[in-house]
């Protein structure tokens, strides 16, 4: 099992950790990525509430949503993605309109639909993604190749899958597949990928202003995630095509389930990291100890956290 | 003494029969002449029974990898067989109502929004429906805009659409997923 060191805390960590409800443990740790952002850090956690839509352009033009949505009394703010908005006001549940309910839309934070955008799916090619329940960056990947790619998505737990074939429904998806088994399994059955989206099971970090309880995670949690991100990184790579490619990416800012496996990668199954960030239109910060690795925090970026990385088997 | 092995499931994805695709072909066609042409383009049907014996609508270039996986499940639910007859799902009716011309009731916001919410709809909600529609028929239930808004049952009297029972809207994905929630 992956060996794990946390740094030892102050007696301002014990503070904080009792102000926001962590463990010492884990707000040393974050002491150690932010430094003087610590505190910065630590309030936009308590206060993020920001919602964002992924319009499904394969049912609706976003003008056309925005028109129908915006004559209901939502309002909506752009984004980096010409696709994707913000809602700054709901007159009531945005998921509970009928746009909602067409399959207009997909609820997801800005953060969650970056991953399909550096995966850079084209028509034509086999993709796996091999996390990828509830669906919405599996249904992403559909909409950037006009379900012109085939997809397969895999995830084990049966509540999710049952969820994400809802949404498949509910968005009008027909080129994707969903395998439910334990992903290290998709080994078995032979077949090699263009690409494939990894967005790893993981301790969630990220979505604190989500799950609260995320605050308290305890150190044999963030082993066993580690352990398991090993095994799905070397599967990946097994049913990986020569000169595919892999996209990386957590919503956690644990060192050890980001930039390390990212170095296990490359270290260990001989990937290639691609250092170059390939969305003009969106500046993240850089990885923590790693260069060509990335992160998103939300006191700098206003964005739930989430890591990302772009490795590719080495071959043609 | 009760078996603690778990009970493995297998799932096996099969093309329609003769009699199950002539089954679905005609609940399109009762829609509108043009309805399974238009929704078979590119696409083709699979078959997978276990409990319930539901019909899906996939890409026809992911045969291949279906036949490989046999996987939880593919594309859209089309719709279920129970017997002989076949129900079209939420995701079917949404597109067989993009191209359909025949069987359609048109309610107006009111009513819209009372039927995306569980209820029936009648009288002043009804603003139009198509000509062939019978007493008892299931119906295909449009917005004021044309948008698909679910299933019903026509109740017809002198020749006038007077109520439509619900039969499912597209409410349930939300109530669905309230029910995951609980």
């Amino acid at each position: 099992m992956t060996e794990i060191s946390w740094p030892n805390p102050t007696k301002e960590d014990f503070e904080l950790a009792r102000k926001y409800g962590y463990t010492p443990q884990l707000i040393a740790r974050f002491r150690t990525i932010l430094g003087h952002e610590l505190k910065d850090f630590l309030k936009s956690l308590e206060k993020y509430n920001r919602k964002f839509i992924r319009v499904n352009t394969l049912k609706i033009a976003p003008r056309d949503l925005i028109r129908k949505l915006e004559k209901q009394g939502f309002e909506l703010g752009e984004t980096f993605l010409d696709y994707a908005f913000e809602v700054l006001y709901e007159p009531y549940s945005i998921s509970s309109s009928k746009e909602y309910l067409l399959g207009y839309f997909y609820i997801q934070d800005i953060s969650s639909m970056i991953p399909p955008l550096l995966l850079d799916p084209k028509p034509g090619e086999l993709i796996l993604d091999l996390a990828a329940a509830p669906g919405g960056k599996t249904t992403h990947i559909a909409q950037i190749t006009n379900e012109k790619a085939k997809i397969v998505a895999v995830d084990i737990s049966r509540e999710r899958m049952r969820a994400m074939r809802s949404n498949i429904n509910r968005l009008g998806i027909k080129s994707v597949l969903l395998i439910r088994s334990d992903g290290r399994k998709i080994v078995n059955y032979n077949v090699k990928f263009d690409k494939i989206l990894l967005d790893a099971p993981c301790t969630g970090e990220g979505v604190i202003p989500r799950d609260p309880q995320r605050k308290r995670i305890k150190l044999q949690e963030y082993k066993s995630r580690v352990h398991l991100q090993r095994e799905l990184l070397r599967t990946a790579w097994q049913v990986l095509k020569p000169g595919g490619l892999l996209v990386y990416s957590t919503c956690t800012y644990a060192p050890e389930e980001n930039e390390h496996n990212v170095s296990f990668a490359v270290k260990e199954l001989g990937m290639d990291l691609i250092k170059e960030w390939p969305i003009k239109t969106f500046k993240p910060s850089e990885g923590h100890g790693l260069k060509g690795v990335w992160r998103v925090y939300t006191h700098r970026h206003k964005t739930l956290g989430a890591f990302y990385a772009i490795l590719r088997k080495k071959g043609d | 003494m009760q078996s603690s092995e778990k009970k493995v499931i297998k799932r096996i994805w099969r093309r329609p029969t003769r009699e199950e695709g002539s089954i679905i072909i005609s609940k399109l066609e009762y829609f509108g002449q043009n309805v399974p042409e238009n929704i078979l383009r590119d696409h083709t049907i699979y078959i997978l029974e276990i409990t319930r014996r539901e019909a899906f609508l996939v890409r026809k270039d992911l045969s291949e990898l279906i036949e490989i996986f046999q996987p939880y499940s593919v594309g859209i639910t089309l719709g279920e067989f129970k017997g002989k007859t076949f129900t079209l799902s939420l995701a079917g009716g949404y597109l067989v109502s993009k191209y359909a011309s025949r069987k359609r009731v048109f309610l107006d916001k009111e009513g819209s929004i009372s039927f995306i919410y569980g209820k029936d709809a009648s009288g002043p909600d009804i603003e139009d429906w198509d000509p062939d529609i019978e007493d008892d028929d299931i119906v295909i239930v449009l917005n004021e805009e044309g948008k698909f808004l679910g299933f019903g049952k026509a109740r017809v009297a002198n020749l006038r659409v007077v109520e439509i029972k619900n039969v499912i809207d597209i409410g349930w994905y939300l109530r669905s997923e309230l029910d995951e929630r609980k």
